[in-house]
């Protein structure tokens, strides 16, 4: 349980799965659909999060218009909630589109 | 019947080999090279995915109880090998990278933290003000992550941190004299009212592994199979 500064200590006990045995796309038969979904939309909010950045930088740096910002935030808006509904019908939570990438990571990190 | 890898050490006389391993084998080990490695019989046939988690699940176990008494460097689960000479001419290849790596982690653990945002609201408002809600979120990850850096100060031995869209993970290596000090610390430390802090520990240091070069350039072939004989380095 979270305490009341939002810190939560959790020792390592075997009753996690430490970094690097995190799950894999699974393709069998019963679960193909599921896992190609969980592919494309971890590519599709990869996309997402590379655009975002590039948009808060650039609207950091003064370089788009009032109408540019609110294109890009309407649109970046609207691709999020659409990655959300996608991932509610086939069954996957934000955490399931991190891939692990093996030795070079998680995909969304 | 296949292998599997747990993880290599530095050998010494007062190691205990855990008594019960994956599939309740007990682990074995060999000695190659001035490196442990510990190893059992698995049977991968059969396994559904209820299995595999309790394998996973016994696995980390094994290692904890290692990690619990020297450095380890351990394998991805599950790394299945043909036969004992598979993991003897690994180590003779790479037997100096791991060693040094071994001596320089011999005192350290790694510690993670994972900072999240509390509520994950489905986004609405103007273009303009998702943007800047996201633009607020990414500052108050970073600066908590540089926060607790700055309040564990010379605790931290090495620190890494990445961070996605909704989260920060920061990873640090600690003294395991300074383990139970750090997260006596952890639990008076307060973080913004937005974020959580979920701090996980001690792991083998797997974050601040480095892989041997030539294991390296192999790692990022797409062809790679999807079960080898490279630990996290």
């Amino acid at each position: 349980m979270p305490n009341p500064t939002g810190i939560h200590v959790e020792p390592a006990n075997g009753a996690a799965v430490p970094t690097g045995t995190a799950s894999r796309i699974e393709c069998n038969q019963e679960t193909i659909e599921q896992g190609l979904a969980k592919l494309v939309l971890s590519l599709i909010e990869l996309l997402r999060q590379l655009l975002e950045r590039q948009a808060i930088r650039r609207m950091e740096g003064g370089s788009l218009t009032d109408e540019q910002i609110e294109e890009m935030g309407n649109a970046l808006m609207t691709l999020e909630a659409k990655i959300r509904e996608l991932g509610n019908h086939f069954g996957l939570t934000p955490a399931d589109l991190n891939l692990d990438l093996g030795p070079l990571g998680n995909l969304l990190e | 019947m296949p292998l599997l890898a747990y993880c290599i050490a530095e050998p010494g006389s007062n190691i205990e080999v855990p008594l019960r391993g994956v599939q309740g084998v007990p682990p074995s080990t060999i000695i190659e090279s001035g490196l442990i490695c510990f190893l059992s019989e698995y049977e991968p046939s059969g396994v559904n995915s209820t299995h595999v988690r309790e394998a996973a699940l016994a696995f980390n176990r094994v290692l904890q109880e290692l990690l619990g008494q020297t450095a380890i460097v351990p394998f991805r689960f599950p790394t299945l090998l043909g036969d004992e000479a598979e993991i003897r001419t690994f180590l003779q290849h790479h037997a100096a990278h791991y060693r040094d790596l071994l001596g320089r982690l011999r005192d350290v653990v790694q510690i993670e933290i994972n900072l999240t945002i509390n509520k994950s609201s489905q986004p609405s408002g103007s273009g303009r003000e998702y943007l800047l809600a996201r633009q607020h979120l990414n500052r108050t990850l970073a600066d908590a992550a540089t926060l607790i850096r700055r309040y564990l100060g010379a605790q931290i031995r090495d620190w890494r941190q990445s961070q996605s869209s909704s989260a920060t993970r920061c990873y640090m290596l600690v003294s395991r004299d300074d383990l139970k000090s750090t997260f006596e610390k952890f639990r008076e430390l307060k973080i913004a009212s937005e974020l959580q802090a979920r701090v996980t520990g001690p792991w083998p240091a797997t974050d601040f592994i480095a892989l041997p070069p030539d294991e390296h350039e192999n790692s990022l072939q797409s062809s790679a199979p999807p079960v080898t004989t490279k630990p996290y380095a």
